[in-house]
């Protein structure tokens, strides 16, 4: 029984004494690795601000007119393909732009229960307008640009940030919503 | 017998609190190379939501004109038009890019003297910590005004 | 007499002991080439994050990381140092190794920008030796226009080697280079250096850190430049010809091979802006005429749909652009067939970028 206890004993101790070893070694060497790994998921954020932040700043992409911030043109993101943007950037970035309609005020207490009603169904037609794709045929009555081959993916991380919209045929300036998508494995 | 006990016992509290520090040690370091990267977005986020709005054409407006308009005259919108507007561009902006449930305010400071502060929105976001901001200028002439937005989530 | 249990346990000492020192050996065996490669990792990924944030906020930066690498080699777009870590860069032409400054240079075109970030050496000094040839001392002087601001300069007779700033150098150059007959400078030319030599005699070679010019013929002879350890390299002699002070300040600091690269990259973003841009106007024309929507010129009563943005003006944009970029069927080129082309191009996109500027001035963009 002493015999036993002595050897389980033993065991514990080598069992104990490897295992502190590796937790040395580990928090050594360990910073290295985890490092790498922290600096992949670093690179993966700096590229996808870069790509936006071309996007936002690309004399292609925007009107001339306006010099603060970022005012992209409706007719450039209609025409625009995914060929383009595999072009610009060597990769399938996944680019998405909407824009918003006005909503009126449903809550006014000025309002009577039937002018309520048409007010918020037409709120529910503006929604549902906000979703119709651009093409080159639906121009300029759109609101959404996406671009077949570079479709979202599952494993892609997303950035969105505001932006405006200038909608060229009526000159009026919208706002709106950039979200691109990239994918962690690239370089 | 409780000497066995008493080794197991010291044996399975020292793995855990080393399981423990590696877990710390591992979050730390993921948290730290993160974390430059997320305020440099949270900045273009937020500097972006407020360059866009003041250059969003409404029915009545501008909004940069809205703006304007309240110090040196010539307003075309309501009061309760304007906000509505801001808040409804606002929410929908926020809504589209995944952040539902913020709180905002739009708060207009003039840089010249014998003028008052505006404050659109929910006055409150400053009083707390951890909001997102931005600040921006309109001039009219030599005035100058200094506009900024505040939001936070709830 | 030893038990068996303690023969176990000393057998089991040695095994330990044994499995500690092969684990350690190994990992830390592991950890030297990591170790290295993560710093090589550390410093490419660095200079490209300064790289990417002077492109996008297009404020100047330094970056003095290099200098901890043993060595570097540059074919763009990539930078290799030793350890085979490679880094793609796509935005950014290097000049130097060590102590570099970033800037962000464009050429602007009204409708399409292109930039590109340059890192050039700090304390970068560009020597003159010219020999003989006419139109030496223009050529000199736009080279000078073209650098970057904070370089200086120096002229070189044989070993005597004299520096200055660019105003007291371009005032040499105007007032007392004419009473020198140059000799080829013989002074030993370090990294951080560049001696431009220029004379019609095609026999004289450059040595390291050299370039010879051609005034007449506009040919160049380079002793490849650019960075100092050079892995697998070819002839570091190079031959070619140059258009202007411009493609001079690329082969200066960074050699042929970066000119070629950044002109393949203008021309590839050229044709992608291109492309959309004539869409885009064909679009907006299309759209107009058929929505009625009348824009920028004044139009007569009734409204003829030929007003407005549809006039001469956009189609005018639209034609330069074609001369720019299109070939004979009408159709945008490709960009082989542009670069293999005379330069007549250039000519027509400095006339789309007027055209586009008329188009802005009439408050129809």
């Amino acid at each position: 029984m002493k015999g036993q206890v002595e050897i389980m004993e033993y065991m514990v101790f080598v069992l104990l004494t490897m295992f502190i070893i590796a937790f040395v070694l580990f928090m050594i060497f360990g910073f290295q690795f985890l490092s790498l790994g922290g600096e992949q998921a670093g690179e993966i954020e700096s590229r996808s601000l870069f790509i936006l932040q071309s996007l936002l700043s690309s004399k292609t992409l925007n009107s001339p007119q306006y010099q603060k911030g970022s005012v992209l043109d409706d007719a450039v993101l209609t025409v625009m393909t995914c060929d383009d943007i595999v072009d610009m950037f060597g990769e399938r970035v996944y680019v998405e732009v909407r824009t918003f309609l006005e909503k009126p005020d449903c809550d006014d207490p000025g309002l009577s229960s039937l002018e309520r009603s048409r007010c918020e169904s037409r709120i529910g037609k503006l929604i549902s307008m906000e979703n119709i794709q651009c093409t080159s045929e639906k121009y300029p009555e759109c609101f959404v640009w996406r671009y077949q081959g570079c479709e979202k993916q599952d494993e892609m991380v997303f950035r969105s940030v505001p932006v405006n919209v200038l909608r060229k045929m009526n000159s009026t300036v919208a706002m709106g919503v950039i979200t691109i998508g990239i994918r962690g494995s690239e370089t | 017998m409780k000497g066995q006990t008493s080794i197991a016992a010291i044996v399975i509290a020292v793995i855990l609190v080393i399981f423990l520090m590696i877990f710390l040690f591992a979050t730390t370091i993921s948290q730290q190379i993160g974390s430059d990267y997320r305020d440099e977005y949270r900045n273009l986020y937020v500097t972006n939501m407020l360059l866009s709005l003041l250059n969003t054409d409404t029915e009545c407006e501008k909004f940069s004109d809205m703006v304007k308009d309240r110090y040196f005259g010539g307003a075309i919108c309501t009061e309760e038009e304007i906000v509505y507007k801001l808040g409804s561009h606002i929410n929908d902006t926020l809504k589209a890019t995944g952040n539902t449930n913020y709180r905002w305010l739009l708060e207009v400071e003039p840089k010249f003297q014998g003028s008052f502060i505006t404050q659109w929105g929910d006055s409150s976001v400053t009083d707390e910590d951890g909001y997102w901001d931005a600040r921006t200028f309109l001039s009219s002439g030599p005035y100058r005004l200094e506009v900024k937005l505040y939001i936070i989530a709830d | 007499m030893l038990s068996a249990f303690q023969i176990f346990k000393m057998l089991m000492g040695v095994v330990v002991f044994i499995f500690v020192i092969i684990f350690f050996f190994r990992v830390s065996n592991m950890y030297v080439g990591v170790e290295e490669r993560a710093d090589d990792f550390e410093i490419l990924r660095g200079f490209d994050r300064s790289v990417r944030q002077t492109f996008t906020s297009g404020n100047p930066g330094t970056f003095v990381n290099f200098r901890f690498l043993d060595s570097l080699y540059y074919d763009p777009p990539r930078l290799k140092s030793r350890n085979q870590k490679t880094l793609t860069v796509t935005t950014f032409l290097i000049a130097s190794t060590f102590e570099s400054n970033l800037i962000k240079e464009c050429e602007e075109y009204e409708w399409f920008s292109f930039c590109w970030v340059y890192a050039y050496p700090q304390n970068f000094t560009l020597i003159f030796t010219p020999l003989d040839g006419d139109g030496r001392k223009d050529l000199i002087k736009d080279i000078v226009e073209v650098m970057p601001g904070d370089i200086r300069f120096a002229h070189c007779n044989d070993t005597d080697l004299l520096r200055g700033d660019r105003n007291a150098f371009l005032a040499f150059v105007d007032n007392g280079m004419d009473d020198i007959t140059y000799t080829p400078c013989t002074v030993s030319i370090p990294d951080g250096y560049r001696l431009v030599t220029i004379t019609t005699d095609e026999s004289i070679e450059p040595r390291r850190n050299e370039i010879v010019l051609n005034p007449q013929t506009g040919a160049y002879i380079e002793y490849l430049s650019g960075l100092p350890e050079l892995v697998n390299a070819p002839s570091p002699i190079r031959t070619g010809s140059y258009e202007d002070a411009r493609d001079v300040y690329f082969l200066l600091t960074t050699g042929k091979s970066a000119l070629d690269y950044k002109n393949e990259m203008f021309l590839n973003d050229l044709t992608i802006a291109a492309k959309i841009m004539e869409e885009r106007m064909k679009l907006v024309k299309r759209k107009m005429l058929d929505l009625n929507v009348q824009q920028c010129v004044e139009c007569p009563t009734p409204f003829p749909k030929e007003c407005g943005y549809t006039n001469a003006l956009g189609d005018e944009f639209t034609s330069d652009l074609y001369d720019a970029m299109a070939g004979p069927s009408g159709s945008l080129r490709q960009l082989n067939d542009v670069i293999s082309a005379n330069d007549d191009y250039l000519t027509a996109l400095a006339r789309t970028a007027a055209d586009y500027k008329e188009l802005i001035a009439g408050g129809c963009e």
